[in-house]
């Protein structure tokens, strides 16, 4: 069985379907051949009996008579014709046991006499005897009168006569086994190569494709779905089908991605931002594109190893909550990381998971932003000038007013000394208290405007919006009043922090403020409208956002504007009075701080903007 | 798994030629018998026949038996051949089968004869083709001219003389041949000597796109030919080609003229001419028998054929009481063959060795114009037919 | 003599208190526009010092509303750093004069001073002027209000023909000058006429606070400005 088992199935199919058929022949053959033989056996004797019967009928006379000449003449007429077959002898013999004829020609076989003297003449008898070479059933049937045996007739029935037909029937039978066997060797062959050529091929190909050799079929093929298997339409032509579309997906979905495998190397590798494939638990730098060795300049060998945290203020937490399956995201913005030689670089980190070397890694994409971000910073500050600018006329006026205290208090006691003339105590406390109230008066001045017009750094801190709402309000607060518009907060005192620029929210804030103000001075100056300005700023915020409304009653902003106004140097104001980047700053700096800030106005009823932003939750 | 391929095909290719070889073994082993010498020895070869010496058939076994044995006679006189001299066994059958097949047991079982010869008759002969065949021993000489001793050819069976086929032939080449007669009818025994020459004729006839207009028959050993008389006369027909014994024929012949019913009477050589011819008498004129042989007899004239001479002088020697007769003719011819075919098996015979040498036998000229031939698969020696007409009882030989 | 100061600054107002009740004036104080105008209603002071930036009713408006109700008072403006446009406004409404903040004793001096003399003038003085050739050097008087219907008076005094050996012009200024938007331009006409023949001008006896309009004008950049010495 092992034998059996080492073979191909090929061989398997054509050994069983041949071995089968030859079995099955075999079996029919040789029970058939028992059965003929049987039969004709049977056959054989009954005709012998017949014969001897009919010849024992026929030579009573003769034998009580004594006529040998008519004894013998019956005796070969048993012989005649085809009974000779059959016939081999046929002996007369009396009572006694004396042969009275026979027909033995060339010659009296020796044991013939024995088995004559030695047969019981009173009833049929069949021996099996061999006679001069050859096999006979002996039969021997008596010829009574009335009721005594006068003799007997014995007939020799030629085994050879059957062995002939059975060497015959062997031959036929035999002839049949082979032709049968030929052709179930033939069509057991086919049969195997038919089944087994398509999956020899198949496992020829499939092979091929494990060891990555798509080549072995041509596109062509392919598409067609097709290769001479020789199988028409069985469920081996339909494995092989499915295989070539399996395998046509396979080598198109391969050379994709051999394809894409190419591209994102090449991408990798001269991508302009720098990249870090970094392995997901350890944060350890698995890889890295020559951009970021160029940018941090480390080399790549001093990278490789390196947790990434080592490279700048990465939070550790973002980077491990925040990977949503296969989605490419913004992690952080502005972050500051450090070259080799302690230059400081800001990049946005991008993050994706991936696969590296059968790894999960992160792929960490850090798109160097100092540039921009020291751009931004700038237009910032210009910004800011600006609108330092038109304030000054304002801050001018409102300095004044104590200088103008200080000075008239001080001129008067001047005076008063160069005239000799006495001052009252109270006055002089009075005057000398007055000057010491203005003097602080303008030094907070100057110092809201320094703290307004300072060059904000990049750290974050964490500021409570309403601050910003009131020094702004310091700051320009009376001016506004000063323009007849009245100027209205409404705080929320439980309001979240936020993470922010303290500067920048005021900046913000500012610039929301002159806006609103212009958009109400336009409206009294254009539409000639006697109502009272009013700008109100109102706080408010939930669980996860805090949130800041800037409405007016100013002119408003038209439908078809409103998309227009975050556009850079897109203005509403005549040539000189702005750049047009206000809004625009503004936006930017709000989505710094992942706010946002809409608009929701119509033309006549004032405008309302608001900027939501993301609280910042204690620390956990 | 090429290998494991071909060691299977090669495997079943084997087994097949096993099972082949196998069947085609002969199961009956012909072991080649040690080569059947009896009948010779040192000083003698015997020679058995079973032929009619008594009975209604008396008169042919006689006189076959007569010139076969003068001329045996006049060999053993003369030293043998080979230093054994020829004895022959002769038994009478009485012209019937059954006696002749218990003779010819006996001859070859317990006498143990060499060859056998000079049998006489159709039925006779006939019946112990089988114990012939099966004791493989040559028949040289019968007096019969039956198509079953012809056909199939049978190398046992040696034949001399023509066959009632070539007789029956020859008669009807003469009737619608020669004489332009086309109205024939056959009259014959109703056995297989008769049968034959019904058929022979029957054969003849077609080939002149005839048959025959009536057929009479009569049982042998009878002389009830009036029925068969009667439905030849009813048909007018003007030849009648007779196939039986004397008896019946004359009997026939004479009723026939009695009637005044004269067609062309033809009759086989079988007959027995000289007897017909006797019976006859004045009937007999213009009878026409055709003959295997040449006639013999007292009418024998200085032209006369050299083996006849022969004949009629060995017979005068041996049997002086005897006159020479178309079949003692037959018998010496018979007598002639045999030796000839002894002499040349050489000393050391055989049975099969005898075969050949007959065989071997060609354009042997036995002194009666015709040469005998005989060849592998022909063992029929002469094939020429004499006729013969009844004029005042004798019979002459017409061209 | 009462004096009313309007101003939204509370030490402003109480600084000008004290100076102004030590030169011994009836000081009035009021903190916005409309309380101020209501106060003047009242007490109809000769002099009112006033604002020009406050919330509500400015002072502009102020000095608007005092025009109006026919009082003649002499109204004195406070002026921030910048806005002068709005002085040169004040003064086509016929303000006396302007301070600027912070306020300086002689500015103040000056200021009380223009506006005591100004009420001693007739309400509607007509524009005089008078020239004096001394060599290359042609002094010119200037007295009254100068606007644009004294053009043909003004620039009949600078004909060609006058002009011919004149190398240096001094336009000197009479203490109760005043002038407004229209005779400012007709000035700097005037003097870019007299540049255009190579010939010098000065400005002569300036007060302190017109000295600071004609700065805003850009006359200065034409002519030399002398300002008055201020009185003691």
């Amino acid at each position: 069985m092992n034998f059996f088992n080492d073979l191909t199935l090929k061989n398997k199919i054509f050994i069983s379907c041949l071995g089968f058929t030859l079995v099955v022949s075999v079996l029919i053959a040789l029970f058939t051949r028992a059965l003929l033989i049987t039969g004709l056996t049977g056959e054989l004797k009954k005709r012998g009996i017949g014969i001897a019967q009919s010849i024992a009928d026929s030579s009573r006379v003769f034998i009580l008579t004594k006529d040998l000449a008519q004894l013998t003449a019956l005796a070969y007429d048993a012989r005649l014709g085809n009974r000779k077959d059959i016939v081999t002898y046929l002996i007369i013999g009396d009572n006694q046991g004396n042969i009275l004829a026979h027909t033995f020609t060339t010659g009296f076989p020796p044991n013939i006499r024995e088995i004559v003297k030695n047969q019981n003449y009173e009833r049929e008898e069949i021996n099996s005897f061999n006679v001069n070479h050859h096999s006979v059933f002996h039969v021997a049937v008596p010829v009574k009168e009335g009721i005594y045996t006068v003799g007997s007739v014995q007939v020799g029935l030629d085994k050879q006569h059957i062995e002939t037909l059975i060497s015959k029937l062997r031959l036929i039978f035999l002839s049949f086994l082979s032709m049968v066997s030929l052709i179930f060797f033939f069509l057991s062959h086919r049969l195997a190569l038919h089944i087994t050529k398509p999956v020899s091929s198949l496992i020829h190909y499939t092979d091929q494709i494990t060891k990555g050799n798509f080549n072995i079929l041509s596109d062509d093929e392919l598409e067609k779905g097709q290769f001479k298997l020789g199988a028409k339409d069985d469920e081996i032509t339909k494995l092989t089908n499915s295989f070539m579309k399996m395998t046509s997906q396979l080598k198109q979905s391969t050379d994709r991605l051999k394809k894409s495998q190419k591209k994102y190397r090449a991408l990798f590798q001269s991508g302009p931002n720098p990249i870090f494939v970094v392995d997901k638990k350890t944060f350890e730098i698995l890889d890295a594109n020559p951009n970021a060795t160029q940018l941090f300049g480390y080399s790549r060998q001093e990278l490789l190893g390196m947790s990434l945290f080592s490279l700048g203020s990465l939070d550790r937490g973002e980077l491990i909550h925040k990977h949503p399956e296969g989605e490419t995201m913004v992690i952080s913005s502005k972050v500051n990381f450090y070259k080799k030689n302690g230059g400081s670089v800001f990049v946005n980190i991008h993050t994706s998971l991936s696969e590296y070397r059968n790894e999960d890694v992160i792929i960490v994409a850090a798109t160097d932003i100092t540039e921009l971000v020291e751009k931004d910073s700038q237009l910032i500050q210009a910004s800011k000038m600006t609108n330092l600018e038109k304030m000054s006329a304002g801050i001018a006026h409102e300095i004044n007013q104590p200088l103008n205290a200080i000075k008239m208090g001080s001129e008067y006691l001047c005076m008063m000394r160069e005239k000799n003339r006495k001052i009252k105590d109270k006055e002089l406390g009075m005057v000398l208290g007055e000057i010491s109230t203005q003097v602080s008066r303008a030094a907070e001045i100057v110092g809201r405007l320094k703290t307004f017009s300072r060059k904000a750094d990049f750290s974050r801190e964490v500021i409570n919006i309403n601050e910003c709402v009131r020094s702004v309000n310091k700051i320009i607060g009376r001016q506004i009043t000063l323009q007849n518009i009245d100027l209205l907060l409404e705080l929320d005192m439980s309001i979240l922090p936020i993470q922010a620029h303290n500067n920048r929210m005021e900046q913000v804030i500012f610039n929301l403020i002159t806006n609103a103000r212009d958009a109400v001075n336009e409206r009294i100056e254009t539409v000639r409208d006697i109502e009272r300005g009013r700008i109100i700023i109102s706080s408010f915020s939930d669980q996860k956002t805090v949130g800041l409304d800037i409405s007016d009653n100013g002119i408003g902003i038209e439908s078809d504007r409103m998309d227009l106004i975050f556009e850079s140097f897109y203005t509403s104001k005549e040539m000189g009075e702005g750049l047009g980047l206000g809004l625009p700053i503004i936006q930017g700096i709000v989505r710094d701080y992942h706010g946002t800030i809409s608009v929701n106005s119509s033309p006549g009823n004032g405008a309302c903007f608001t900027i939501i932003f993301p609280a910042h939750l204690k620390e956990k | 798994m090429i290998r494991v391929y071909r060691g299977v095909i090669i495997g079943f290719c084997w087994g097949f030629l096993l099972i082949f070889t196998g069947a085609c073994t002969n199961p009956q082993q012909m072991s080649l018998a040690p080569e059947n010498r009896n009948g010779i020895t040192t000083d003698e070869i015997l020679i058995g026949s079973s032929l009619a010496l008594g009975g209604h058939a008396g008169y042919l076994g006689t006189q076959m038996l007569q010139g076969a044995m003068s001329y045996i006679h006049h060999i053993n006189s003369r030293g043998g051949i080979h230093d054994r001299q020829i004895r022959l066994i002769a038994l009478d059958d009485q012209y019937d089968p059954t006696l002749c097949l218990y003779n010819t047991q006996h001859l070859i079982l317990e006498e143990q004869v060499f060859a056998l010869s000079c049998y006489v008759g159709t039925p006779t002969t006939v019946r112990i083709i089988p114990l012939v065949n099966e004791a493989k021993i040559p028949l040289v000489g019968m007096f019969t001219g039956a198509n079953r001793l012809r056909q199939p050819v049978n190398r046992y069976l040696i034949n001399i003389r023509a066959s009632y086929y070539q007789e029956t032939q020859a008669a009807v080449d003469l009737i619608v041949g020669q004489r332009g007669l086309d109205k024939v009818a056959v009259f014959y025994q109703y056995d297989e000597y008769g049968f034959d020459g019904l058929r022979g004729t029957e054969i003849a006839l077609k080939k002149y796109g005839l048959i025959p207009v009536a057929k009479g028959s009569y049982v042998r050993g009878t002389l009830d030919v009036e029925a068969g008389l009667e439905k030849i006369i009813q048909s007018n027909a003007q030849a009648v080609v007779m196939i039986g014994t004397y008896d019946s024929c004359a009997k026939f012949i004479i009723l026939a003229r009695h009637q005044n019913f004269t067609p062309l009477f033809h009759n086989v050589s079988f007959v027995g001419s000289k007897e017909l011819a006797r019976r006859l008498g004045v009937n007999g004129e213009g009878v026409i028998v055709t003959q295997v042989v040449p006639p013999p007899g007292p009418t024998l004239g200085p032209e006369s054929l050299p083996g006849v001479k022969e004949y009629v002088s060995l017979l005068d020697t041996f049997y002086p009481d005897s006159k020479p007769s178309f079949v003692g003719l037959e018998g010496y011819l018979n007598a002639r063959i045999l030796a000839q075919g002894l002499e040349r098996a050489g000393k050391d015979i055989t049975r099969e060795k005898f075969i050949r040498a007959i065989e071997s036998i060609d354009q042997f000229d036995l002194g009666i114009q015709n040469p005998l031939s005989f060849g592998k698969n022909d063992y029929q020696g002469l094939d020429e037919v004499y006729y013969t007409m009844i004029k005042n009882g004798e019979l002459v030989l017409i061209k | 003599m009462k004096i009313l100061v309007i101003d939204d600054e509370k030490p402003t107002l109480s600084m000008f208190k004290l100076f102004l009740t030590a030169y011994g004036y009836e000081v009035y104080t009021a903190q916005d526009g409309e309380r101020g105008l209501v106060l003047f209603n009242e007490i109809c002071p000769e002099i009112v010092f006033t604002d020009i930036r406050m919330p509500g009713i400015d002072g502009l408006e102020v000095l608007r509303r005092i025009r109006e109700s026919g009082i003649a008072s002499q109204v004195i403006i406070i002026t921030g750093h910048g806005d002068m446009e709005k002085a040169v406004e004040a003064l086509d409404l016929d303000a006396s004069d302007f301070i600027n903040k912070p306020v300086e004793r002689q500015a103040l001096n000056s200021a009380l001073a223009r506006a005591e003399k100004r009420k001693q003038l007739p309400l509607d003085p007509g524009f005089e002027c008078s020239g004096k050739q001394q060599e290359g050097n042609l002094s010119v008087f200037l007295k009254g209000k100068l606007t644009a219907s004294a053009r043909d008076v003004f620039s009949g005094k600078f004909n060609p023909g006058v002009l011919n050996d004149v190398e240096q012009v001094c336009l000197i200024l009479d203490d109760g000058f005043s002038i407004d938007r229209s005779g400012i331009s007709l000035l700097t006409e005037v003097i870019q006429g007299l540049r255009q023949k190579h010939i010098r001008v000065f400005m002569e006896n300036l007060s302190y606070n017109y000295a600071r309009v004609f700065q805003m004008a850009g006359i200065d950049k034409i002519a030399v400005l002398k300002e008055a010495l201020p009185e003691e």
